[in-house]
């Protein structure tokens, strides 16, 4: 390949991956798609096909327009909307010039307006992935700027050429002695006569231009260059004896890329130690443009039902949490997906406004700390005797809530900062610090629970010692006249359930599963297509006429089920799951996490009866956890499904933590405890000494691999950009099974329950369903909405009655057991206690045999299902 | 061959585009600075990296390479050659590419026409890759227009490889004289008629010595009209092309030639060109001679520098005359008759002369009229052949590329 079709194409990759960079800045793929076509076509029709290119003139009354378009957008007060008129401008002239002749200086121009696009993308983007490409986009510039080198070098033999010629030129001997040389560009523009075709040059080949530089130029050139010819032919002539393009070739073939690859990666580590040592400004005042604080999607402390629109999903980053032993500080597994509880919402009102839960203080949440003092804020209390407390480390990015989030009961660590504390009327934690001081970066608090026990978390929340607010008259605020249809189908769920004497928590998962049974209800963001009654609650419109509505509709219909059967209930708004990063250990959750869910009052006694007895319980009861809202099992089932696509998303996400962490987040304190303090500590004449032993070492190996080392940078760079491939296919993937999802919802279709979306036989563990078929045999089967621990509770009493002297009543029960740990838990089964299912499950089909063997007369009682 | 020593200033710049991106820089490192973003710290620092890198190859290159030139020893004015620049690389693992070597060539002015010599390149190659412990050459091609002496330096060794931010240049203080010879121009058949017809100024003595030519001189490459009695076979054989010995002509067939550049005080450009014309006949004329083997040649100038040199027409005569004619100038002064006296004071009666003159053979132009004493006139006269070189007698036996 010529070496200025090389040089063509390295500046179309380097703009379009500049473009690639501005548009993850702007959040719109347009700055690529743009450039990139610009660019490819410019080099295949403009440059290497030439048919057409477009006059300066054109060019330039473009421009101008271009300009004052983009001032319409320049001239606004917000500095982002400022910053991204500048990139679009800068995209708009990198398309005119892809169209025009190009010559060196040109192509120095495109580079520019790469460079500057990626400083302002720079300036508005912040994820890993910007990150990656940015280090194509280096390892491209390089090489770019290393063929353009190149390049322009070649051009100066036509240089020396052209200036021999034309500064002998003159008919004035004296002119040779005191001519000055011309610029590059006159040389350029007076080099026609070098590139006229047929030229033969000193080599015996037909001698070209080099490149299209001089096309444009030559008839005019060529003209004046017959004018005067035999007054150059007076004078010094200078040839060069190797074309421009032969030269090319020669440097091309003597390993000038693969010493480019070197310098870009040697300059990607120097660049790597710049940064971390270079010293930083403390700039806690300073804000950034794209650590702006953002709103939560999805999580509010107030909620408004009467919006039926489109919800979105995003997956901008909210906080990152681990979980650690707060005695040992090992990593501690949560299995399943964990609760963090944020605002608690009990009260309802409709009026003008439209139909909102609120938090129990009639006064909004301010973000005054010292305001927020006066109504009761308290720290966290230090935590029980309790062996099983578990550290919840958070990151919270910039938000614009004063919310902070956790799994509850939450009690105070050594490591918890002072300022974490706890609304006493609505449990709710907050942060202590000024809105203006917390908004600019991420905060970072750990707290410790008990709501964690054996890695599951715990279905009840007893309440702390100091609530005051068990007889909230909000918590059973219920008005018969406004929800006729919930209250009736309230009832007829307990009826059907036939758990009206049973316990509030029966009732409460009778209520639960109402909204859980396969295709009762349908889960959906996208509301706008709902027919909907204005004359009725939207809670009473959700339950009687559409049925369909996301976790705020479900939570809110379930809040009012259980008030009406009146069982104190409020809605609990935070996040549920994330994103599991199993290299990291620790939960990633994004906006679109935010979830709504049910806590339901027990009193001590049932609270108790809930918990496991090793749990930490209190004399005040507990709240416990009701989620009604379908498709909570999606999530789970993928956790289980941990691919190997699951395992590169995992390393990305732990990058993209690393990123965060130690790239953007590098202030001036983190690098001085990070980076600074560690060296200086460590900065003895010993250590500086071994250090340099080792770094001799080091180097000598690696001369040692340097050899080796072509092939492997090759690998290493395929591996990179496979694993951007990856990492941009996945990406792409996900927007478009989001679309997709989207798309089926604006069409109306139906979203099928999680069970019929993914059939559950292949997660279904085979013990339980064994134990199914056993208890099938005898008309024990599992009924609409009925859980396998309450089958087997209904199990236990028929096996009671009809088997006494079997004594497997309890088997069921302790097979489910196993079963949820096995499912839900995603814990191993140990063999001893898989032995122990066996056994169990031998003996009960042993019993089933016999019942069903036993003499006729004994058949009438078997149970009427 | 160059090295440090011989260089006498090594500077490192940043050039026009490193400026540009300098200032690049300081508006992200200020952008970072001022709005706390890392993302453009890093974008700094890769930047940073590149320039850094830039300049420590290009001291580095600088430092371990040395150039030297090489000029052929022929230099004709109006005939192109070649000068080979040749560069070493001392570095023992890294190459250096893009290695642009500037010359200099200039006429250098007679010393009464003292002008300072400017040192600015005008010529110049690029050694693209040389490799560790190696050595690359290039080469580019003159063509000087006039004869005269001229000047080949300083050597400029430049680079600005890898990334063209910074430039780093050294000025090698090598210099070397060269002479360019007249320009060679054709003779045309009218000349040998006009030799054969009129025995143009010869006086045969032949003096066979032997089966050969002459005396053994040297070899050199066979050309068209070479005897093949003199081919070399043996060294042909080596060689793989056909070498011929030449030798010094002991013919005594002697060519009395006077060459008489005379200008007028002032003179125009047409009597410029003449001169040239008539250097250029000469020098044509004696590498004809030299390259035939014609016998002895008493060759006289009427110039600003005259003289008189007489010996066989050979190699050796026809360098020594070159050198010569490259370096004579026209003079106002008449000088033929010292010219005259000398082609003819050591030859035998009735030779006749030569003369390529400048001006016609006329009294007003100060021709041969008045030159000798009335007793020497006529048989003086009646044996000169004058060939004004503005005349169309010239360009019947003479033609060249005018330049």
């Amino acid at each position: 390949m010529k070496l200025e079709r090389i040089v063509q194409v390295h500046i179309a990759a380097l703009a379009t991956l500049g473009a690639v960079l501005l548009g993850m800045g702007q959040r719109s793929p347009t700055p690529a798609l743009l450039t990139g076509f610009a660019a490819f076509t410019s080099v295949i029709f403009s440059d290497g096909l030439n048919w057409f290119y477009l006059n300066r003139l054109v060019a330039n009354v473009i421009a101008l327009l271009a300009l004052f378009f983009s001032l319409n957008d320049f001239f606004q007060t917000d500095m982002r909307a400022q910053l991204l008129a500048i990139g679009n401008l800068l995209v708009y002239l990198q398309v005119l010039l892809f169209y025009q002749r190009k010559n060196p200086r040109l192509y120095w121009q495109l580079t520019v307006l790469s460079l500057l696009q990626v400083v302002v993308s720079a300036a508005l983007s912040v994820g890993l992935e910007f990150g990656l490409v940015l280090m194509l986009y280096a390892v491209t510039a390089f090489s770019s700027l290393a063929v353009l080198h190149v390049h322009r070098e070649c051009l100066r033999t036509i240089e020396f050429s052209v200036r021999s010629r034309i500064w002998h030129g003159g008919e004035n001997w004296l002119e040779f002695l005191t001519g000055d040389f011309p610029t590059l560009t006159d040389v350029i523009d007076k080099a026609g006569d070098f590139a006229r075709p047929g030229d033969e040059g000193p080599d015996g080949g037909k001698r070209r231009a080099a490149g299209g530089v001089a096309r444009g130029k030559a008839d005019a050139a060529g003209r004046s260059a017959k004018t005067s010819r035999s007054a150059l032919r007076r004078e010094v002539i200078i040839r060069p004896l190797v074309s421009p393009a032969k030269l090319g070739q020669q440097v091309l073939s003597s390993g000038l890329l693969k010493q480019s690859a070197m310098i870009g990666l040697c300059t990607l580590v120097f660049a790597f130690v710049l940064f971390f040592t270079a010293p930083r400004l403390d700039s806690s005042t300073r804000r950034s443009y794209q650590n702006r604080a953002t709103r939560v999607v999805g999580f509010s402390s107030e909620i408004s039902l009467d919006g039926m629109c489109r919800i979105l999903e995003s997956s901008d980053s909210v906080m990152r949490a681990s979980f650690r032993d707060a005695v040992s500080g090992e990593p501690y597994r949560v299995y399943g997906e964990p609760y963090f509880r944020g605002a608690i919402l009990t009260e309802y009102r409709t009026g003008a406004t439209g139909a909102v839960w609120r938090q129990p203080s009639s006064r909004p949440l301010t973000d005054s700390f010292e305001v927020r003092a006066a109504v009761a804020l308290r720290p966290l209390q230090s935590p029980p005797s309790h062996r099983g407390l578990v550290r919840q480390d958070v990151t919270l990015q910039p938000l614009n809530e004063p919310a902070l989030f956790a799994i509850f009961p939450v009690y105070a660590s050594p490591q918890t900062p002072e300022d974490v504390r706890m609304h006493s009327r609505t449990e709710q934690l907050l942060c202590g610090t000024t809105a203006e001081e917390r908004v600019r970066g991420e905060y970072r608090y750990a707290i410790v629970t008990t709501g964690l026990l054996g890695g599951v978390q715990l279905d009840v929340t007893p309440l702390s010692g100091r609530t005051t607010d068990l007889l909230d008259p909000e918590l059973l605020a219920f008005d018969a006249e406004r929800f006729p249809t919930l209250k009736e189908t309230a009832e007829n769920v307990i009826a059907s359930h036939q758990v009206g004497a049973a316990s509030r928590a029966d009732i409460a998962r009778a209520l639960r599963d109402h909204f859980l049974y396969p295709g009762a209800y349908n889960y959906s963001l996208d509301l706008s297509r709902i027919l909907r009654r204005r004359e009725v609650d939207p809670i009473e419109d959700f339950v009687a006429s559409h049925h369909t509505g996301h976790c705020q509709y479900f939570a809110s219909a379930l809040v009012m089920m259980l008030r009406s059967q009146g069982i104190p209930a409020r809605m609990v708004v935070g996040f549920r799951g994330g994103e599991y990063n199993s290299l990291g250990d620790y939960y990633h959750v994004l906006q679109r996490h935010a979830h709504a869910w049910v806590e339901a009052y027990l009193p001590a006694d049932e609270a108790r009866a809930e918990l496991p007895p090793e749990a930490h319980s209190s004399a005040l009861g507990g709240w416990l956890r009701l989620d009604p809202t379908p498709g909570s099992d999606i999530d789970r089932a993928r956790q289980l499904q941990q691919g190997w696509m699951d395992v590169v998303d995992d390393v990305l996400d732990y990058a993209s933590t690393v990123w965060t962490e130690y790239i953007l987040g590098l202030t001036a304190k983190r690098q001085r405890e990070s980076i600074y303090e560690p060296v200086a500590n460590r900065a003895t004449p010993e250590t500086w000494a071994t250090t340099l032993a080792r770094l001799r070492g080091l180097r000598q190996w690696l001369r040692a691999w340097m050899e080796r080392l072509s092939m492997l940078v090759g690998i290493v760079l395929a591996a990179g950009l496979a694993i951007g491939l990856i990492f941009f296919g996945r990406r792409w993937l996900t927007v478009v099974s989001q679309n997709e999802r989207r798309r089926r919802w604006r069409w109306g279709r139906n979203r099928q329950s999680p069970v019929a979306v993914r059939p559950t036989t292949h997660l279904t563990v085979l013990f339980y369903q064994r134990l199914e078929a056993a208890l099938g045999r005898l008309q024990i089967t599992r009924g609409r909405g009925q859980t396998p621990r309450e089958l087997a509770s209904r199990a236990a009493q028929r096996l009671a009655e009809l088997a006494p002297q079997a004594a497997v009543a309890l088997a069921p029960s302790r097979i489910v057991e196993t079963f949820y740990r096995v499912r839900f838990g995603a814990a191993e089964l140990p063999e001893p206690e898989g032995r122990a299912v066996e056994n169990e499950l031998a003996r009960l089909e042993d019993a089933v045999r016999q019942i069903i063997e036993r003499p006729p007369g004994e058949a009438s009682k078997h149970p009427s299902h | 061959m160059l090295n440090r020593r011989t260089a006498v200033r090594r500077r490192v710049t940043v050039c026009r585009e490193g400026v540009y991106y300098i200032l690049v820089l300081i508006f992200i490192i200020g952008g970072a600075t001022a709005r706390d973003l890392n993302l453009l710290f890093i974008l700094a620092g890769m930047m940073v990296g590149p320039l850094l890198f830039n300049w420590r190859f290009v001291v580095q290159t600088l430092r371990n390479v040395s150039v030297s030139r090489r000029l052929p020893d022929r230099i004709f004015a109006g005939e192109p050659f070649r000068v080979e620049i040749r560069g070493q690389n001392d570095r023992r693992r890294l190459g250096c590419w893009m290695l642009a070597v500037e010359d200099c060539v200039q006429p250098e002015r007679p010393a009464r026409e003292s002008s300072k010599l400017s040192s600015k390149p005008n010529a110049g190659v690029i050694l693209g890759h040389i490799g560790a412990g190696g050595s690359g050459a290039a080469a580019y091609q003159v063509t000087l227009p006039r004869r005269g002496r001229y000047r080949f330096g300083p050597l400029w060794v430049s680079t600005r490889f890898p990334m063209g931010l910074v430039k780093g240049a050294m000025r090698c203080r090598q210099y070397e004289r060269a002479v360019a010879w007249p320009r060679l121009g054709r003779l045309l058949p009218g000349w040998r008629e006009l030799l054969t017809s009129r025995h143009l100024g010869h006086h045969t003595e032949h003096h066979q010595q032997g089966p050969m030519d002459g005396d053994y001189f040297s070899l050199r490459e066979w050309r068209s009209g070479d005897s093949k009695r003199w081919i070399h076979w043996r060294t042909s054989a080596r060689l793989g092309t056909l070498a011929v010995r030449q030798f010094e002509q002991q013919q005594d067939e002697t060519l009395a030639l006077v060459l008489d550049l005379w200008t007028p005080a002032k003179p125009r450009d047409e009597d410029l060109q003449r001169v040239e014309v008539a250097v250029s006949l000469a020098a044509t004329l004696v590498d004809e001679l030299a390259r035939r083997g014609h016998g002895r040649l008493s060759f006289a100038l009427a110039a600003r520098q005259p003289g008189h040199w007489e010996a066989t027409a050979g190699p050796l005569f026809a360098r020594q005359m070159f050198e010569r004619l490259a370096m004579v100038e026209a003079a106002s002064d008449n000088h033929l008759a010292e010219a005259f006296s000398a082609v003819t004071a050591g030859n035998s009666t009735g030779i006749r002369v030569t003369v390529i003159s400048t001006r016609s053979n006329r009294p007003a132009s100060g021709g041969l009229d008045g030159l000798f004493p009335p007793g020497q006139r006529r048989r003086s006269l009646a044996d000169v052949v004058w060939l004004d070189v503005g005349t169309d007698e010239a360009r019947r036996v003479f033609a060249w590329d005018e330049p």
